[in-house]
């Protein structure tokens, strides 16, 4: 198109022989990678051995009518791949797709021509090896190609394919009848007889997907999508075609097909999708990043002197040890008349680039502190944390009213979570991480003892931005040999006293900046608050070039506005009844972002003052959003005298009936029956989507409940599930061993799609011993909250998509690797209580043991003197 | 009916509560009930949700009237509590439809016992809180003023709240100026002592006949089975006196009060105060106290079997002719002359039983002391057992269905007595017929050990030697056996005294009543040779019978008989009293085996 563009684009096309280089040493296994093409096979491996193999391995044999050929064993569900050599070859996939695509008429016929993923992607390669060997790969595309126009048309069918009440003989005997009418190829028989005996009917849509990317790979098919402001001309199109097939991924007998999009809010230029790869050439990037280094220079420039050599200072401290600061608010009008809230202020610190040896790393991570806190820095380097996420939480988040949250909160109490280096002193220094943070933040954290502490197997993965596993939903361990270690106290109060330390951690205290509407007396009045340290290694770019280690302080809050009235309009007064009267000098982005209530169609029901700019308001279309930001640190940097920053929000019209955003899933559980002896424990999971959603749930029972995990019944829609392997993909249960360690239940769970699955188990209550009673023996005791982690795609009642890095876009930091297509969401059940068989520790009690005493020692006394003989001892005679 | 709850549903979850309704459908041996519960639940903004307090009201109060003020204060509690963020614990607002069924199906469902059969379903909850610490029942019927607040109490099977419940309502009220009183009776002040003992004893009998009735109150007595201490607040409205009348708007404050001190408690209410009676508002009768008068009761009935038990074994029913026996003796020894015949008598009152070494005659030892005849205990055994059999079918009887036309409570009420008839008969018949057979074998067998025990008194003249060895050579004649009815209503004392013991700590008033009911007559009736007394007692036993019972019932009460048979069978199928099953399995087996006892022959 422009001469410009398309020559940027032909350099940016020619491969990276210099990454290449970088990366071959760090993974022995790329040369294979590159010629054979058989990764997920290396890479997929059952989970750790304690596993239930609910699951199990599936053995996928097409070839059943030659039996000479072996099948193609491939390990099932958990994509685990904890060793170092998987873990970059998993990231390289990742990011470079088209080396993985290898030759795609390679002379081996067993080979695939692009290595696909999951479950469907395996089925597909299978088939498609299968094919190739019997020369019939075209006859099994047009067979699927049937099935699939079927299967789209009739609802029943689909119905049929994916209900999991249906007994699996049930479904091969109705697929073998539904094979039987047309003509069908032996392989694609096979393929569904495998398919159902495997229970994975309900991807058959998503396997025939596969098989024909396949097959598209293998006629040599590359697809590429550009997208552009205005619709292309045929000769622009052909034009870049041809750059495209003569850089070195299109290999020689490859064709391209080329589609075109048109998104007006790309300004300009182009953005081009090329397999996997993206190359983002349009305008509107272009003009973020200008607007980036504008602010940067103008923070500079303008101000006070005292501005200015703050900044200097802030700036000198960024170049020396890469170090910086940014404080955001994000607030959300709640449908029922709440107002979320959402503090968040991140210090991140560039992790040196040339460290291999991270314990060398550390040290001078840790020499010198500027933005970040040291006794927070003190107590990683001490206790050899990788990950810490401490949250105190207040109240209950109403799933169903509000969506999800926007960054990671927790269940009522405290929860504690940290992946800590597996050395023979992990335990050691989980007891002093844990004691050290109960000195720190004023909690009873030291209360989470061996009785309380738990090492999830397939929940609270790693999280940050670098780690892969974060965006291939997989259930691995800690890449680099951690331990995690979890513990929560449900019944700890969150108070004053645990929010003074944490606002100590702030570089600007709550003195200026965002942090100066912290005021304890009105955030825990609200109807949710949650307070959390997160700290985490992250990349700051999509090559991961430049790692920081960040930390992130959140407050969350709900705030009941309207509290029962119509009325709920708000100012930033009337909700902290504080005010911010500048920026924190000392933050590189200062930002107060408002997602703004109903999308575009509840424009004009509300006020919002003052107006955001037009340049401030964005389209999130994906989450079906519009924000409005303002940008503290220009306000106060352009004008002296800015005055207080007082945001309000006004409703002009009756609070717009807008739809709710629906959560995708939605978990509960509670305790059933009574009496003192035995219960039971319902656990109910919604999932409302169109969707099944895999799932991970997590659930730690203290000892005292003597869980019976033969009782376990599934029902799907009140309808008792046959084969418990449909729902239940994988089972980790720890029984639990008395006064010694709780009991644990994990299960990777497929919720089919707009059902509610329900589990149901029965417990025994153990009798304590009577010194084990709290002092408040009949208040009863606290279970702990259950956790549901959801994998959902975007729009599903997310505040914001991304979480903790949601807020990335707006401190001017890479936010590419955001884009992975689903989001990883924990889902908190309802805290329990327990009553267990108490004694009567009252008056009637104290009588009883009194009289007995008093009876033994009468009675023992006159008995001894009854039965007991006196008699008179002559001394001996000594000599 | 759908319509009313779901209105009430909007209007809570217009408030800004988590509302829904739930259906349910009982299906008794009578007739099958459905009705539609509304709930909502608000989530105390700050607390963590593990504990609830519920606050109820039935759609019809205990009138049968239209319980608009108590529904129009769950409402306006509602909106006030939704101002406020102080609260600790969840609370639950539960409107319910039926009699009781609609509390109950809320309660299965919230524990999640529901049924889910056809003709017995509950549905699921949809919204949920954590575990219910206390429960208050509004029950304000119609729109108008009361003169006091009435707290009722009692619960299923006798079960009682804490006592602190109560306290606390009546230290609010008084506070506030509200008459708080005990169910629905406003009693005058009075200074007169006699007057006040008088009313005490009404107030405790009055709390003691809904205890023994085995049914609740109020809605309130069925969450007292999930360990949830409850009460129901009533407005009482009497049309008499002058008494200062309050308005709606003055109960929403008290309410609130003692919602918020059940709020603030830090413990589930656990001293034990849950034995109790109830005299007066402000004072009560512990345990300890009442507690005595019943174990004394069934104390006596112990005694009289003990007692029983040994006169059944002596032969030696008449002690008279005993003591004239030996002065007889010891007169004879005199004239005798002669230290030796006087010891003689010594010791063989000391230690022989069946022989007598001066022995005058074969009557003599028969009737000494000590001495044994066999108890037979085949009559009583199989009678009390009859009669369980009785009980068990006439239990089956009320609560299947057979489905054939016309089949009322009243013909199941008469084929049970029929039953128990034909079990009477049987028992009877039969005991005369073996009675009859025995005392032939007897006459046969007597011919001849007469003739022997002449000869053996005669041998053991002549041997005036020591006695032990003679008596084992000649054996005296097997002495009768215990008369049946003897050992029967030793079988029935104990029976009576273990049920009244064991149920005193279960229902105390219930087992008084059954108690003082069958205290008298139990321990004296006995048959006799005199018919119009035979018949007096028959007549007694008769009309303590459970059918006497209702039919007594009907008539001082003015209600149908089946009204009574409907209340007392819903009362087990719907509410899941005892009072059917005391009455069949406990009560009625021992009035037919002393009907039975009654009617057998005396010796």
């Amino acid at each position: 198109m422009h001469r410009a563009s398309t020559c940027v684009m032909e350099r940016l096309l020619r491969p990276r022989h210099g990454f290449r280089l970088d990366i071959q040493p760090a993974a022995p296994g790329f040369a294979q990678l590159g010629e054979a093409g058989e990764v997920p096979e290396a890479n997929a491996r059952d989970g750790p051995d304690d596993l239930d193999a609910n699951a199990g391995d599936e053995a996928i044999n097409l070839h059943a009518n030659d039996g000479d050929e072996p099948g193609i064993g491939i390990g099932d569900v958990l994509e685990a791949d904890p060793e170092n050599t998987a873990f970059v070859l998993a990231r390289i996939i990742d990011l470079f797709p088209a080396l993985a695509r290898g030759y795609a008429t390679a002379a081996n016929a067993v080979k695939v021509p692009v290595v696909l993923h999951g479950i469907e992607g395996r089925y597909a390669s299978a088939l498609y090896a299968a094919a190739a060997k019997k020369q019939a790969l075209e006859a099994v595309e047009s067979d699927l190609k049937q099935v699939k126009a079927v299967v789209e048309k009739d609802a029943k069918l689909r119905q049929f394919l994916e209900n999991p009440t249906i007994n699996r003989n049930e479904k091969k005997d109705g697929v073998k009848k539904m094979l039987s009418v047309g003509k069908y190829s032996d392989l694609t028989k096979n393929l569904f007889d495998t398919l159902a005996e495997n229970g994975r009917l309900y991807d058959t849509v998503k396997i025939i997907n596969s098989y024909d990317s396949l097959m598209s790979a293998h006629r040599g098919e590359v697809q590429v999508t550009i997208t552009s402001a205005k619709e292309l001309e045929a000769k622009d199109v052909n034009k870049i075609k041809g750059f495209l097939s003569k850089s070195a991924y299109v290999g020689p007998k490859q064709t391209l097909v080329v589609s075109n999009k048109v998104n007006p809010a790309i300004l300009g230029g182009l953005v081009v999708e090329f397999g996997d790869k993206t190359i983002d050439l349009s305008v509107s990037s272009k003009v973020n990043k200008l607007n980036q280094l504008l602010q940067d220079k103008m923070r500079l420039s303008a101000g006070t002197s005292i501005a200015i050599t703050l900044a200097l200072a802030s700036v000198g401290a960024r170049a020396s040890a890469q170090e910086a600061f940014h404080e955001e608010l994000v607030l959300k009008p709640l449908q029922d008349g709440g107002v979320y809230s959402h503090f968040q202020f991140t210090t991140h610190l560039a992790w040196p680039s040339d460290a291999s040896d991270s314990i060398d790393a550390r040290q001078r991570l840790f020499s010198h502190y500027n933005l970040f806190p040291r006794s927070i820095g003190q107590v990683l380097q001490s206790f050899d944390v990788e990950e810490l996420h401490l949250t105190f939480t207040q109240g209950r988040w109403q799933y169903k009213d509000w969506g999800y949250h926007l960054a990671p909160t927790a269940g009522t109490g405290v929860e504690l979570s940290a992946w800590l280096q597996d050395n023979n002193r992990t335990d050691e220094n989980w007891k002093g991480l844990v004691n050290t943070l109960s000195g720190l933040f004023c909690a009873s954290l030291n209360f989470i003892d061996d009785t309380i502490t738990v090492e999830p197997r397939l929940s609270f993965r790693n999280e940050g931005a670098y780690n892969v596993h974060h965006h291939s939903r997989s259930s691995a361990a800690s890449p680099n040999s951690a331990r995690l270690r979890y513990g929560s106290l449900p019944h700890e109060n969150v108070c004053t006293e645990n929010l003074t330390p944490w606002i100590k951690l702030l570089p600007c205290k709550a003195k200026a900046g965002i942090a100066s509407l912290i005021k304890s007396h009105k955030l825990f009045d609200s109807r949710f608050y949650s307070m959390a340290i997160h700290v985490r290694p992250v990349c700051e770019d999509e090559l991961c070039t430049v790692k920081s280690l960040e930390f992130v302080q959140s407050i969350s809050t709900v705030i009941d506005v309207a509290k029962g009235t119509r009325n709920s309009d708000w100012t930033l007064d009337s909700l902290f009844e504080r005010q911010i009267m500048e920026a924190c000098p000392l933050a590189s982005s200062s930002n107060v972002v408002v997602i703004l209530p109903g999308g575009k169609s509840a424009e004009g029901t509300y006020e919002l003052s003052p107006a955001p700019g037009k340049h401030s308001i964005k389209d999130i279309k994906e989450d079906n959003h519009r924000v409005a930001v303002y940008n503290l640190l220009e306000r106060y940097t352009m004008q002296s005298n800015a005055g207080a920053f007082e945001l309000a929000l006004r409703w002009t019209k009756d609070l717009a009936e807008s739809k709710v955003d629906v959560p995708g899933v939605v978990a509960r559980r509670y305790f059933t029956g009574y009496g003192q002896e035995r219960g039971g424990l319902t656990i109910e999971l919604h999932n409302y989507n169109s969707e099944p959603v895999e799932a991970l749930y997590f659930d730690a029972l203290p000892w005292f409940l003597k869980l019976y995990l033969h009782t376990m019944t599934v029902q799907v829609d009140s309808l008792a599930v046959n084969d418990l392997g449909d729902i239940v993909l994988a089972k980790y249960y720890q029984p639990a061993i008395d006064r010694a360690s709780p009991a644990v239940l994990e299960m990777k769970l497929r919720l089919p799609a707009q059902a509610m699955v329900k589990f149901s188990l029965q417990f025994d209550k153990v009798f304590l011993k009577y010194t084990e009673h709290p002092p408040d023996a009949n208040r009863g005791f606290d279970v702990g909250c259950a956790v549901l982690t959801a994998f959902l795609p975007r729009g599903q009642g997310q505040i914001g998509f991304g979480g903790l890095d949601y807020l990335r876009s707006y401190q001017g930091r890479d936010q590419s690797l955001l884009n992975s297509g689903l989001e990883q969401v924990r889902i908190y059940t309802e805290p329990l209580m327990v009553s267990l068989p108490t004694p009567d520790f009252s008056m009637p009690y104290n009588v009883i043991t009194l009289t007995c005493t008093v009876i033994v020692l009468f009675f023992g006394s006159m008995f001894n003197l009854l039965t007991r003989a006196f008699e008179a001892v002559e001394p001996k005679k000594t000599k | 009916m759908y319509r009313r709850a779901d209105a009430v549903r909007a209007e809570l979850s217009n408030i800004g509560l988590k509302a829904a309704t739930q259906n349910y459908t009982l299906t008794t041996s009578v007739d099958t009930k459905s009705g539609v519960n509304t709930y909502a639940v608000f989530n105390a903004p700050r607390a963590d949700g593990t504990e609830a307090l519920v606050l109820s009201a039935p759609w019809i109060s205990k009138d049968n009237q239209l319980n608009t003020n108590g529904i129009a204060l769950i409402l306006s509690l509602a909106k006030n509590f939704r101002r406020h963020s102080h609260y600790a614990r969840d609370t639950i607002f539960v409107i319910t439809d039926g009699d009781s069924e609609g509390i109950q199906a809320w309660l299965r469902a919230y524990h999640g016992i529901e049924r889910t059969a056809q003709d017995n379903h509950e549905e699921s909850l949809h919204v949920r809180s954590g575990a219910i610490q206390a429960a208050l029942n509004l029950d304000f019927a119609g729109t108008g003023d009361y003169n006091a607040i009435g707290i009722f109490f009692e619960g299923v099977n006798g079960g009682l709240p804490n006592l602190d419940l109560i306290n606390t309502v009546n230290e609010i009220g008084v506070h506030r100026g509200w008459t708080v009183v005990l169910h629905d009776k406003i009693i005058p002040a009075t200074d007169n002592l006699t007057r006040k003992y008088l009313n005490a004893l009404h107030n405790m009998l009055y709390m003691m006949k809904y205890q023994a009735s085995c049914h609740p109150s109020a809605n309130h007595g069925f969450f007292h089975k999930y360990m949830i201490d409850a009460i129901t607040l009533y407005g009482v409205n009497q049309a008499e006196g002058s008494y200062y009348r309050f308005s709606v708007h003055q109960i929403g404050p008290l309410v609130e009060q003692v919602h918020r001190s059940l709020n603030n408690i830090l413990e589930h209410l656990h001293q034990s105060f849950f034995f109790y009676l109830l005299s007066d508002i402000t004072r009560y009768t512990s345990i300890g106290l009442y507690m005595p008068p019943v174990i004394i009761l069934g104390v006596s009935f112990i005694l009289k079997a003990l007692s029983m038990w040994g006169v059944s074994g002596d032969l030696a029913t008449d002690m008279k002719a005993v003591e004239q026996l030996a002065e007889r003796e010891s007169k004879e020894a005199a004239g005798s002359g002669g230290g030796e015949a006087a010891a003689a008598v010594a010791a063989s009152n000391n230690n022989n039983n069946n022989t007598n070494n001066s022995g005058s005659s074969a009557t003599a030892f028969a009737s000494l002391p000590f001495s044994r005849r066999p108890r037979p205990m085949r009559v009583a055994v199989s009678v009390i057992g009859l009669s369980l059999v009785a009980g068990l079918a006439s239990f089956q009887l009320f609560t299947s269905t057979f489905g054939f036309a016309g089949e009322t409570l009243l013909v199941k009420l008469v084929a049970s007595v029929g039953v128990c008839t034909v079990m009477v008969f049987a028992g009877v018949s039969s005991a005369m017929i073996r009675q009859q057979l025995l005392l032939k074998q007897r006459e046969g067998k007597d011919k001849g050990k007469e003739k022997k025990a002449k000869e053996a008194a005669a041998s053991s003249l002549s041997s005036s030697s020591s006695s032990s060895s003679s008596s084992s050579s000649t054996l005296p004649p097997p002495p009768a056996p215990a008369p049946d009815w003897v050992l029967l209503k030793t079988f029935i004392l104990a029976m009576a005294a273990l049920e009244v013991t064991t149920l005193s700590a279960l229902n105390f008033s219930l087992a008084v009543s059954i108690g003082v009911l069958i205290a008298v007559p139990y321990l004296m009736f006995q048959p006799t040779h005199n018919h119009v007394l035979r018949i007096l007692q028959l007549g007694t036993l008769m009309a303590m019978s459970p059918p006497g019972l209702v039919l007594w019932a009907s008539y001082l009460l003015e209600m149908d008989v089946s009204a009574i048979l409907h209340w007392i069978l819903q009362g087990y199928e719907v509410m899941g009293t005892w009072l059917l099953p005391t009455i069949c399995f406990v009560y009625w087996p021992l009035n037919l085996a002393s009907i039975v006892m009654i009617l057998l022959p005396v010796s």
